[in-house]
């Protein structure tokens, strides 16, 4: 009707014609039609036309096609909803892209997967969320670019991330001010720590996991270490070789390489190590491709025979496993503690079966992302889209979930959590103790 | 041993910045324009290979795939390139390349995702010489290395198309005047660029793993490499590829225990090198010093 009233404000035929046609959409698509907008939309067209920005022609043909976007965008108003829900957004930042971009989609798939069930929960609290997910790289620029543009445009007040280390340390100083709340589930760096009061992890400590190889690799005299060059990796190298220094006077590390972040050719850093014939390597790249490079490399050498290998979460994952299993197998890889929980296996189950693999990111770190995110939705729930009060809570209160069941930020930014030591067998990280 | 598996590998990696450098001193040669766009067409041409293997194609339609793919992106480096050379807007052309690269690096990326991939993902088959070992992509490496490189010597000191690739762009006028198309000597030129670049492309990737900016570190070597050897001269190209190469990897390889030098100066090495000898020889190592009149 009123559409039809607006027409007829128009002496022009092709342009009646238009709006005929589009009455008749809206009789196809629906009942009720949004008259400001489409009142906007006359408007614009009739402006376009004494610019003479088109042909009358094309004007003919622009006014349907509009239409279409305008019902297809959801001009169109959709039925009341029941209850309105406070929608509260939170961003997400992982490595989407880059040498990690696989451990990014896992955690994609966790997430992915948690948001309906932590939706159904929210919604007796007339709340739902809503993820928002950016692309931190594996590297802090990136991931100060995704904080900035969640906070600023997106309006976040909450963040699970960034996920690499890097990401996380670089992101963390901008929390200061409590102005965002910064959960990550993977970044374990032991820089983390007091970065700022509005940053916390779920991961363990590599202050715990350089410990756990120091001590594993004190039985062997002679020892080597290869690392890549990022904020994680040089983390837990100089967590271990602290360790061995101060602890294990014995220990002599005859060879100490680092090479560059996503380094392609290795070799000769190996063909170094290999010449100082150590008794014990620990490999110390990032996850993903590089990872599976390094121990590709090392199989082309041969010769390790006579050398035990260590690795770290890089080599919990089963893909980074298979590719050289002359070189992996058998190799002590130190990690947090493997989650027994039974309704986690079957969760993680679940997750596998509906979104795929997650394998790459083990069982702590799949159980880490679902405990800090069940816990912090829960309390977005209690108190609020307000940062300041939920790390209130957080810091004060002891939770349970499936990486411990004493699970407490009180003194610290990370939660309580020891070692765990796993050796690689048949291409599967078996957990020792 | 140790020395000589290290020599080995530094002679591979340096080969792989001959290969690169060739077609770039090739495209400069005909064009005055340093195409550094080569890298990222390498990388594209690798990937190529890559998903028609992946898509099941026998390996030599999968090698057909990855020519053609090398062919077209000659013929549109051509295209991008070709009013430039003829303007004599060299500046202009060398930043062309460098985004026509940047585009292809980001094509590639939205395509294929950013992450590494491999040819085999099993540690590759070696060849091994006593206690000395080579990849079978590192021996190929070398042998065409050597081939190519004794090939184009004598094409472009004694044949007469190397004599005409050089006259189109010291002086096109006066080449049309003898009814030569300087167009059609660049378009050939270019295309044997792509092709030569997507060879050491698919080499350097097999070796390692393909990413897609993976060229960028190659063609930087090889920029180098020409500076270095001249921009006027093939062998002295040559020699410095491997000089810019070798010295800073058994710098690197060979410092071990407590004096071990990281990989990760590599890069910074290469620089001081190439600075070391640019000042030295500023108009390349082989260059000769001419008359001016």
């Amino acid at each position: 009707m009123v559409i039809r009233s607006i027409a007829d404000l128009s002496s022009r035929s092709y342009l009646r014609f238009a709006v005929v046609e589009m009455t008749i959409w809206r009789a196809l698509f629906t009942k009720t039609m949004n008259l400001a907008k489409m009142t906007m939309l006359y408007l614009l067209i009739i402006k376009f036309k004494s610019m003479k920005l088109f042909s009358q022609k094309s004007l003919a043909l622009l006014v349907p096609v509009l239409a279409v976007v305008l019902l297809l965008s959801g001009c169109v108003s959709q039925p009341p909803a029941p209850k309105a829900l406070e929608t509260i957004k939170i961003g997400v930042i992982a490595p989407m892209s880059g040498d990690a971009a696989a451990v990014g989609e896992q955690i994609k798939k966790v997430f992915d997967y948690l948001l309906p069930s932590i939706n159904e929960t929210a919604k007796n609290e007339g709340k739902q969320y809503q993820f928002i997910y950016e692309d931190g790289k594996c590297a802090g620029s990136e991931a100060v670019a995704a904080y900035q543009k969640l906070t600023n445009i997106d309006g976040v007040k909450f963040i699970f991330g960034g996920m690499c280390s890097s990401e996380t340390l670089a992101i963390a100083p901008l929390t200061k001010d409590g102005s965002t709340l910064v959960v990550s589930s993977l970044s374990s760096n032991p820089a983390l720590e007091g970065a700022s009061p509005y940053t916390f992890t779920f991961s363990y400590s590599d202050d715990v996991m350089g410990k756990t190889l120091a001590k594993e690799m004190s039985k062997y005299e002679r020892v080597a270490l290869i690392t890549e060059q990022t904020d994680w990796n040089i983390g837990i190298q100089k967590v271990l070789l602290d360790e061995l220094k101060a602890n294990y006077p014995k220990v002599t590390v005859v060879a100490n390489e680092v090479f560059p972040k996503g380094a392609t050719d290795i070799r000769s850093t190996l063909e170094k190590v290999k010449k100082m014939a150590p008794a014990a390597l620990f490999l110390n790249p990032a996850p993903g491709v590089t990872a599976e490079t390094l121990v590709k490399q090392m199989a082309e050498l041969k010769e390790w025979t006579g050398c035990t290998m260590f690795g770290q979460t890089s080599y919990i994952g089963e893909s980074n496993l298979k590719v050289a299993p002359e070189i992996t197998e058998g190799m002590i890889v130190v990690d947090a503690p493997k989650s027994t929980n039974s309704e986690f296996v079957t969760l993680s189950g679940e997750i596998e079966t509906a979104k795929g693999t997650i394998s790459d990111l083990g069982a702590y770190y799949s159980a880490a992302i679902i405990d800090s995110t069940r816990i912090m939705t829960k309390l977005i729930s209690e108190f609020g889209n307000d940062p300041i009060a939920v790390q209130k809570a957080l810091k004060e209160r002891t939770f349970s979930g499936f990486i411990s069941n004493d699970i407490n930020f009180k003194n610290s930014s990370f939660p309580n959590i020891g070692g765990g030591i796993y050796k690689v067998i048949d291409g599967k990280a078996v957990y020792q103790q | 041993m140790f020395f000589l598996q290290i020599l080995l590998h530094s002679l591979v990696v340096g080969t792989q910045v001959v290969l690169l450098a060739v077609p770039l001193y090739l495209v400069y040669s005909s064009s005055k324009i340093f195409h550094l766009g080569l890298g990222a067409t390498g990388i594209s041409v690798a990937y190529a290979l890559w998903f028609a293997l992946k898509s099941g194609w026998s390996l030599p339609m999968a090698i057909i795939f990855a020519l053609i793919c090398a062919i077209v992106l000659g013929i549109l480096s051509f295209a991008l390139l070709e009013k430039l050379a003829k303007k004599k807007e060299h500046l202009f052309g060398l930043l062309v390349s460098f985004s026509f690269g940047l585009c292809l690096e980001a094509i590639v990326a939205i395509m294929f995702g950013t992450d590494g991939k491999f040819f085999l993902t099993t540690p590759l088959p070696t060849i091994r010489f006593s206690e000395l070992y080579l990849t079978f992509p590192g021996v190929a490496t070398l042998i065409a290395g050597v081939i190519l490189s004794v090939l184009f010597l004598i094409i472009v000191a004694k044949t007469p198309w190397g004599r005409k690739m050089k006259a189109v762009s010291e002086n096109s006028y006066l080449l049309a005047s003898l009814s030569f198309n300087a167009g059609t000597v660049r378009l050939f030129v270019l295309i044997i660029a792509s092709v030569l670049a997507g060879f050491v492309g698919i080499m350097t990737t097999l070796n390692s793993n393909l990413t897609p900016n993976a060229g960028f570190s190659v063609i930087v070597l090889a920029f180098i490499a020409l500076l270095v050897g001249g921009v006027n001269s093939l062998k002295g190209t040559i020699l410095a590829s491997y000089i810019v190469v070798l010295i800073p990897e058994l710098i690197v390889g060979l410092s071990s225990g407590q004096y071990s030098i990281s990989l990760s100066w590599k890069m910074v090495i290469v620089f001081v090198v190439a600075a070391i000898f640019l000042t030295w020889k500023p108009n390349g190592l082989l260059t000769r010093k001419a008359r001016v009149e």
